[in-house]
Protein backbone atom coordinates (compact mmCIF):
# COMPACT_ATOMS: atom_id res chain seq x y z
CA UNK A 1 0.00 0.00 0.00
CA UNK A 2 1.37 3.39 -1.00
CA UNK A 3 2.02 5.77 1.84
CA UNK A 4 0.74 9.32 1.45
CA UNK A 5 2.91 12.41 1.87
CA UNK A 6 0.86 13.35 4.92
CA UNK A 7 1.56 10.00 6.57
CA UNK A 8 5.22 10.27 5.68
CA UNK A 9 5.47 13.71 7.26
CA UNK A 10 3.68 12.46 10.35
CA UNK A 11 6.23 9.67 10.68
CA UNK A 12 9.08 12.12 10.07
CA UNK A 13 7.74 14.35 12.84
CA UNK A 14 8.00 11.37 15.15
CA UNK A 15 11.67 11.07 14.22
CA UNK A 16 11.53 8.13 11.78
CA UNK A 17 14.74 8.31 9.76
CA UNK A 18 13.27 6.22 6.93
CA UNK A 19 10.50 8.75 6.46
CA UNK A 20 12.96 11.64 6.43
CA UNK A 21 15.07 9.84 3.86
CA UNK A 22 12.07 9.15 1.65
CA UNK A 23 11.09 12.82 1.74
CA UNK A 24 14.68 13.75 0.92
CA UNK A 25 14.91 11.37 -2.03
CA UNK A 26 11.57 12.50 -3.41
CA UNK A 27 12.49 16.19 -3.41
CA UNK A 28 16.27 16.33 -3.80
CA UNK A 29 16.50 16.31 -7.58
CA UNK A 30 14.12 19.22 -8.18
CA UNK A 31 15.66 21.12 -5.27
CA UNK A 32 19.21 20.77 -6.60
CA UNK A 33 18.15 21.75 -10.11
CA UNK A 34 16.34 24.80 -8.80
CA UNK A 35 19.20 25.86 -6.52
CA UNK A 36 21.71 25.45 -9.35
CA UNK A 37 19.61 27.50 -11.76
CA UNK A 38 19.45 30.27 -9.14
CA UNK A 39 23.11 30.19 -8.04
CA UNK A 40 24.71 28.88 -11.27
CA UNK A 41 27.25 27.03 -9.18
CA UNK A 42 26.95 23.35 -8.28
CA UNK A 43 28.87 23.44 -5.00
CA UNK A 44 26.84 26.33 -3.63
CA UNK A 45 23.64 24.77 -4.92
CA UNK A 46 24.43 21.60 -2.95
CA UNK A 47 25.21 23.68 0.15
CA UNK A 48 21.96 25.60 -0.22
CA UNK A 49 19.93 22.40 -0.61
CA UNK A 50 21.67 20.77 2.34
CA UNK A 51 20.85 23.79 4.53
CA UNK A 52 17.29 23.81 3.21
CA UNK A 53 16.70 20.15 4.12
CA UNK A 54 18.22 20.67 7.56
CA UNK A 55 16.03 23.67 8.23
CA UNK A 56 12.91 21.98 6.87
CA UNK A 57 13.43 18.80 8.88
CA UNK A 58 14.21 20.75 12.04
CA UNK A 59 11.09 22.90 11.56
CA UNK A 60 8.76 20.01 10.74
CA UNK A 61 6.92 20.47 14.05
CA UNK A 62 5.67 23.85 12.88
CA UNK A 63 4.60 22.46 9.49
CA UNK A 64 0.91 21.67 9.10
CA UNK A 65 0.92 18.25 7.43
CA UNK A 66 -2.46 18.78 5.77
CA UNK A 67 -0.76 21.32 3.52
CA UNK A 68 1.44 20.23 0.61
CA UNK A 69 5.10 19.93 1.59
CA UNK A 70 6.59 20.93 -1.74
CA UNK A 71 5.69 24.68 -1.81
CA UNK A 72 6.78 25.08 1.81
CA UNK A 73 10.08 23.33 1.19
CA UNK A 74 10.64 25.07 -2.14
CA UNK A 75 10.30 28.42 -0.42
CA UNK A 76 13.12 27.44 1.93
CA UNK A 77 15.28 26.29 -1.00
CA UNK A 78 14.67 29.55 -2.88
CA UNK A 79 15.57 31.62 0.19
CA UNK A 80 18.73 29.64 0.87
CA UNK A 81 19.82 29.75 -2.77
CA UNK A 82 19.07 33.47 -3.14
CA UNK A 83 20.91 34.27 0.07
CA UNK A 84 23.96 32.29 -1.07
CA UNK A 85 23.86 33.93 -4.48
CA UNK A 86 23.63 37.40 -2.90
CA UNK A 87 26.69 36.62 -0.79
CA UNK A 88 28.50 35.42 -3.90
CA UNK A 89 27.49 38.48 -5.90
CA UNK A 90 28.79 40.73 -3.14
CA UNK A 91 32.10 38.90 -3.31
CA UNK A 92 31.95 37.51 0.22
CA UNK A 93 32.60 34.02 -1.08
CA UNK A 94 34.87 32.76 -3.83
CA UNK A 95 32.67 32.31 -6.82
CA UNK A 96 33.05 30.92 -10.26
CA UNK A 97 30.12 30.80 -12.60
CA UNK A 98 29.90 27.26 -13.91
CA UNK A 99 28.60 25.95 -17.13
CA UNK A 100 25.87 23.34 -16.91
CA UNK A 101 27.13 19.76 -16.99
CA UNK A 102 28.45 19.18 -20.45
CA UNK A 103 27.47 15.52 -20.45
CA UNK A 104 23.90 16.43 -21.28
CA UNK A 105 22.76 14.27 -24.10
CA UNK A 106 21.02 15.01 -27.33
CA UNK A 107 19.26 12.32 -29.28
CA UNK A 108 20.98 11.39 -32.55
CA UNK A 109 18.20 12.89 -34.59
CA UNK A 110 18.57 16.19 -32.81
CA UNK A 111 20.47 18.45 -35.11
CA UNK A 112 23.07 21.08 -34.33
CA UNK A 113 20.30 23.58 -34.91
CA UNK A 114 18.23 21.94 -32.17
CA UNK A 115 21.15 22.16 -29.72
CA UNK A 116 21.70 25.75 -30.74
CA UNK A 117 18.03 26.45 -30.08
CA UNK A 118 18.20 24.92 -26.59
CA UNK A 119 21.30 26.97 -25.79
CA UNK A 120 19.76 30.17 -27.10
CA UNK A 121 16.60 29.60 -25.10
CA UNK A 122 18.61 28.84 -21.95
CA UNK A 123 20.61 32.02 -22.45
CA UNK A 124 17.38 33.96 -22.90
CA UNK A 125 15.99 32.48 -19.67
CA UNK A 126 19.16 33.49 -17.81
CA UNK A 127 18.88 37.01 -19.12
CA UNK A 128 15.43 37.45 -17.61
CA UNK A 129 15.42 39.47 -14.39
CA UNK A 130 14.76 37.56 -11.16
CA UNK A 131 11.16 38.78 -10.96
CA UNK A 132 10.39 36.96 -14.18
CA UNK A 133 12.94 34.13 -14.05
CA UNK A 134 12.05 32.79 -10.61
CA UNK A 135 8.35 32.15 -11.32
CA UNK A 136 9.44 30.46 -14.55
CA UNK A 137 11.86 28.15 -12.69
CA UNK A 138 9.25 27.33 -10.05
CA UNK A 139 6.73 26.42 -12.73
CA UNK A 140 8.94 24.41 -15.08
CA UNK A 141 11.57 22.96 -12.72
CA UNK A 142 9.68 22.57 -9.44
CA UNK A 143 6.31 21.94 -11.08
CA UNK A 144 4.43 24.31 -8.78
CA UNK A 145 1.02 25.73 -9.62
CA UNK A 146 0.55 29.48 -9.94
CA UNK A 147 -1.06 29.60 -6.48
CA UNK A 148 1.87 27.68 -5.01
CA UNK A 149 4.38 29.96 -6.76
CA UNK A 150 2.54 32.94 -5.27
CA UNK A 151 2.84 31.41 -1.82
CA UNK A 152 6.50 30.54 -2.35
CA UNK A 153 7.46 34.01 -3.56
CA UNK A 154 5.01 35.72 -1.23
CA UNK A 155 3.31 37.72 -3.97
CA UNK A 156 -0.31 37.71 -5.17
CA UNK A 157 -1.27 34.95 -7.62
CA UNK A 158 -2.32 37.58 -10.14
CA UNK A 159 1.21 38.93 -10.19
CA UNK A 160 2.62 35.44 -10.77
CA UNK A 161 0.30 35.05 -13.72
CA UNK A 162 1.35 38.34 -15.26
CA UNK A 163 5.05 37.67 -14.67
CA UNK A 164 4.83 34.23 -16.27
CA UNK A 165 2.99 35.76 -19.20
CA UNK A 166 5.61 38.48 -19.67
CA UNK A 167 8.47 35.97 -19.31
CA UNK A 168 6.97 33.65 -21.92
CA UNK A 169 6.35 36.56 -24.29
CA UNK A 170 9.97 37.67 -23.97
CA UNK A 171 11.26 34.17 -24.61
CA UNK A 172 8.95 33.72 -27.56
CA UNK A 173 10.06 37.02 -29.05
CA UNK A 174 13.68 36.07 -28.49
CA UNK A 175 13.25 32.72 -30.25
CA UNK A 176 11.52 34.29 -33.21
CA UNK A 177 14.20 37.00 -33.43
CA UNK A 178 17.07 34.50 -33.24
CA UNK A 179 15.53 32.55 -36.11
CA UNK A 180 15.05 35.63 -38.17
CA UNK A 181 11.32 35.83 -37.41
CA UNK A 182 8.31 34.11 -38.81
CA UNK A 183 7.62 30.96 -36.83
CA UNK A 184 5.16 30.72 -34.02
CA UNK A 185 6.39 28.29 -31.34
CA UNK A 186 3.37 28.44 -29.16
CA UNK A 187 1.65 25.59 -30.95
CA UNK B 1 5.34 20.37 -32.96
CA UNK B 2 6.90 21.17 -29.59
CA UNK B 3 5.15 23.91 -27.67
CA UNK B 4 6.96 26.76 -26.00
CA UNK B 5 6.10 25.26 -22.59
CA UNK B 6 7.71 21.97 -23.54
CA UNK B 7 10.77 23.73 -24.95
CA UNK B 8 11.27 25.73 -21.77
CA UNK B 9 10.89 22.63 -19.62
CA UNK B 10 13.29 20.57 -21.77
CA UNK B 11 15.84 23.38 -21.88
CA UNK B 12 15.84 23.80 -18.13
CA UNK B 13 16.03 20.03 -17.57
CA UNK B 14 18.94 19.61 -19.98
CA UNK B 15 20.84 22.48 -18.41
CA UNK B 16 20.48 21.41 -14.80
CA UNK B 17 21.50 17.77 -14.78
CA UNK B 18 23.14 17.05 -11.45
CA UNK B 19 26.08 14.65 -11.44
CA UNK B 20 26.47 14.66 -7.65
CA UNK B 21 25.52 11.89 -5.26
CA UNK B 22 22.20 11.92 -3.46
CA UNK B 23 23.54 9.20 -1.13
CA UNK B 24 26.47 11.36 -0.07
CA UNK B 25 24.25 14.39 0.45
CA UNK B 26 21.78 12.36 2.51
CA UNK B 27 24.70 11.01 4.57
CA UNK B 28 25.79 14.54 5.45
CA UNK B 29 22.25 15.69 6.23
CA UNK B 30 21.36 12.68 8.39
CA UNK B 31 24.61 13.05 10.33
CA UNK B 32 23.91 16.71 11.03
CA UNK B 33 20.34 15.93 12.04
CA UNK B 34 21.60 13.60 14.71
CA UNK B 35 23.88 16.24 16.20
CA UNK B 36 22.45 18.63 18.79
CA UNK B 37 21.59 22.07 17.48
CA UNK B 38 23.66 25.04 18.53
CA UNK B 39 21.94 27.89 16.68
CA UNK B 40 19.47 30.06 18.56
CA UNK B 41 16.64 32.31 17.47
CA UNK B 42 18.19 35.75 17.36
CA UNK B 43 15.22 37.67 18.78
CA UNK B 44 15.04 35.41 21.83
CA UNK B 45 18.61 36.12 22.80
CA UNK B 46 19.10 39.73 21.80
CA UNK B 47 17.65 42.68 23.63
CA UNK B 48 14.38 44.00 22.22
CA UNK B 49 15.93 47.24 21.06
CA UNK B 50 18.14 45.29 18.67
CA UNK B 51 15.37 44.76 16.10
CA UNK B 52 14.26 48.38 16.22
CA UNK B 53 17.84 49.62 15.90
CA UNK B 54 18.52 47.31 12.96
CA UNK B 55 15.31 48.41 11.22
CA UNK B 56 16.15 52.08 11.79
CA UNK B 57 19.66 51.56 10.35
CA UNK B 58 18.29 49.86 7.25
CA UNK B 59 15.71 52.61 6.81
CA UNK B 60 18.35 55.33 7.18
CA UNK B 61 20.64 53.60 4.68
CA UNK B 62 17.76 53.30 2.25
CA UNK B 63 16.86 56.99 2.63
CA UNK B 64 20.47 58.10 2.12
CA UNK B 65 20.82 55.84 -0.90
CA UNK B 66 17.58 57.21 -2.37
CA UNK B 67 18.68 60.82 -1.80
CA UNK B 68 22.14 60.49 -3.32
CA UNK B 69 21.48 58.08 -6.16
CA UNK B 70 19.95 59.83 -9.20
CA UNK B 71 17.38 57.72 -10.95
CA UNK B 72 18.11 57.15 -14.64
CA UNK B 73 15.16 54.94 -15.31
CA UNK B 74 11.66 56.14 -16.16
CA UNK B 75 9.14 55.27 -13.46
CA UNK B 76 7.79 51.77 -14.03
CA UNK B 77 4.11 51.42 -14.65
CA UNK B 78 2.47 49.38 -11.89
CA UNK B 79 0.80 46.12 -12.76
CA UNK B 80 -2.99 46.37 -12.69
CA UNK B 81 -3.50 44.76 -9.28
CA UNK B 82 -0.77 46.81 -7.67
CA UNK B 83 -2.54 50.11 -8.26
CA UNK B 84 -5.39 49.13 -5.98
CA UNK B 85 -2.99 47.90 -3.32
CA UNK B 86 -0.66 50.87 -3.19
CA UNK B 87 -2.59 52.48 -0.39
CA UNK B 88 -2.17 49.35 1.72
CA UNK B 89 1.54 49.09 0.89
CA UNK B 90 2.13 52.68 1.94
CA UNK B 91 0.68 51.81 5.31
CA UNK B 92 2.32 48.39 5.54
CA UNK B 93 5.89 49.42 4.69
CA UNK B 94 6.67 50.94 8.05
CA UNK B 95 10.36 51.22 8.93
CA UNK B 96 9.93 49.17 12.09
CA UNK B 97 7.38 46.70 13.42
CA UNK B 98 4.58 47.73 15.75
CA UNK B 99 5.05 46.42 19.27
CA UNK B 100 2.32 44.41 21.06
CA UNK B 101 2.01 42.41 24.26
CA UNK B 102 1.15 38.70 24.15
CA UNK B 103 -2.53 38.21 23.35
CA UNK B 104 -3.11 41.93 22.76
CA UNK B 105 -5.64 43.02 20.11
CA UNK B 106 -4.06 43.89 16.76
CA UNK B 107 -6.00 45.94 14.23
CA UNK B 108 -5.20 44.91 10.67
CA UNK B 109 -6.36 47.56 8.17
CA UNK B 110 -7.18 46.09 4.78
CA UNK B 111 -8.14 47.12 1.26
CA UNK B 112 -11.08 45.55 -0.55
CA UNK B 113 -11.23 45.93 -4.32
CA UNK B 114 -12.69 44.31 -7.41
CA UNK B 115 -10.59 41.31 -8.42
CA UNK B 116 -9.36 41.24 -11.99
CA UNK B 117 -10.63 38.48 -14.26
CA UNK B 118 -7.29 36.63 -14.16
CA UNK B 119 -6.81 36.74 -10.41
CA UNK B 120 -7.29 33.18 -9.20
CA UNK B 121 -9.82 32.19 -6.58
CA UNK B 122 -8.18 31.98 -3.19
CA UNK B 123 -9.78 31.29 0.17
CA UNK B 124 -9.95 34.25 2.57
CA UNK B 125 -7.30 33.64 5.17
CA UNK B 126 -4.90 35.18 7.61
CA UNK B 127 -1.38 33.76 7.39
CA UNK B 128 1.03 34.30 10.27
CA UNK B 129 4.70 34.21 9.30
CA UNK B 130 7.62 34.10 11.67
CA UNK B 131 11.35 33.89 11.34
CA UNK B 132 13.38 30.76 12.02
CA UNK B 133 17.13 31.07 11.54
CA UNK B 134 16.64 34.14 9.41
CA UNK B 135 14.06 32.53 7.14
CA UNK B 136 10.39 33.36 7.10
CA UNK B 137 8.11 30.37 7.48
CA UNK B 138 4.32 30.25 7.91
CA UNK B 139 3.37 29.18 11.44
CA UNK B 140 -0.35 29.58 11.37
CA UNK B 141 -3.26 30.04 9.04
CA UNK B 142 -6.77 31.11 9.99
CA UNK B 143 -9.69 30.93 7.58
CA UNK B 144 -11.61 34.23 7.52
CA UNK B 145 -15.33 34.51 6.78
CA UNK B 146 -16.46 37.13 4.32
CA UNK B 147 -18.91 38.34 6.97
CA UNK B 148 -15.87 39.45 8.97
CA UNK B 149 -14.69 41.54 6.04
CA UNK B 150 -17.87 43.01 4.56
CA UNK B 151 -18.46 46.63 5.47
CA UNK B 152 -15.26 46.73 7.53
CA UNK B 153 -11.91 48.40 6.98
CA UNK B 154 -9.96 46.49 9.57
CA UNK B 155 -9.82 43.07 11.19
CA UNK B 156 -9.22 42.66 14.89
CA UNK B 157 -7.08 39.69 15.94
CA UNK B 158 -5.12 38.59 18.99
CA UNK B 159 -1.34 38.77 18.86
CA UNK B 160 0.51 35.41 19.19
CA UNK B 161 1.25 34.04 22.66
CA UNK B 162 4.96 33.58 22.02
CA UNK B 163 7.18 36.67 21.92
CA UNK B 164 8.86 37.29 18.58
CA UNK B 165 8.70 39.00 15.25
CA UNK B 166 5.66 38.14 13.13
CA UNK B 167 4.25 39.17 9.79
CA UNK B 168 0.49 39.01 9.41
CA UNK B 169 -0.91 38.68 5.88
CA UNK B 170 -4.62 38.84 5.14
CA UNK B 171 -5.51 37.83 1.60
CA UNK B 172 -8.07 36.08 -0.55
CA UNK B 173 -11.07 36.48 -2.77
CA UNK B 174 -14.80 36.31 -2.10
CA UNK B 175 -17.99 36.88 -4.07
CA UNK B 176 -20.35 39.64 -2.99
CA UNK B 177 -23.51 40.51 -4.92
CA UNK B 178 -22.19 38.65 -7.95
CA UNK B 179 -18.85 40.44 -7.97
CA UNK B 180 -15.46 38.90 -7.19
CA UNK B 181 -13.77 40.97 -4.51
CA UNK B 182 -10.17 40.72 -3.33
CA UNK B 183 -8.77 41.59 0.08
CA UNK B 184 -5.19 42.32 1.01
CA UNK B 185 -3.39 43.55 4.11
CA UNK B 186 0.01 43.07 5.65
CA UNK B 187 1.52 44.08 8.98
CA UNK B 188 4.73 43.28 10.82
CA UNK B 189 4.51 43.13 14.60
CA UNK B 190 6.91 42.50 17.44
CA UNK B 191 5.32 40.62 20.33
CA UNK B 192 6.96 41.47 23.63
CA UNK B 193 6.67 39.44 26.77
CA UNK B 194 8.17 36.72 28.84
CA UNK B 195 9.52 33.75 26.95
CA UNK B 196 7.66 30.73 28.19
CA UNK B 197 8.82 27.50 29.84
CA UNK B 198 12.44 26.96 30.71
CA UNK B 199 13.60 30.43 29.67
CA UNK B 200 11.59 32.03 32.48
CA UNK B 201 13.98 30.59 35.00
CA UNK B 202 16.80 32.66 33.56
CA UNK B 203 15.10 35.99 34.35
Amino acid sequence: MEITEQELINQAKQGHQDALEQIFRYHVDAAIRLAYLITRNWATAEDAVQEAFLQAFRSLDSFQEERPFKPWFTKIVVNKAKRTKDRLDRGHLPYEMEEPNVHRSYEPEESALEKEGVDALFQAINELDDNHRLPLLLKYVSGLTEAQIAETLDIPASRVKSRLYVARQRLKKRIVTSRGGGQNDDA
Amino acid sequence: MTTLDEKIEQTLQKNSEWSGSADALWGTISNQLQQPRTTKHPWKHRPLWFGAAAAATVFLAFMLHSMFTPSTLPPALPEPQEMARMQTFSVAMLPEPEVYRQGEQVELAFDTYLASEWEQDQMLRLVIWTEVEGEQIPTGELPIRKEDILGQHSLSIESPDEPGLYRLVLEGLFVHEGQRMAVFAEKTILVEGEISNENVENH
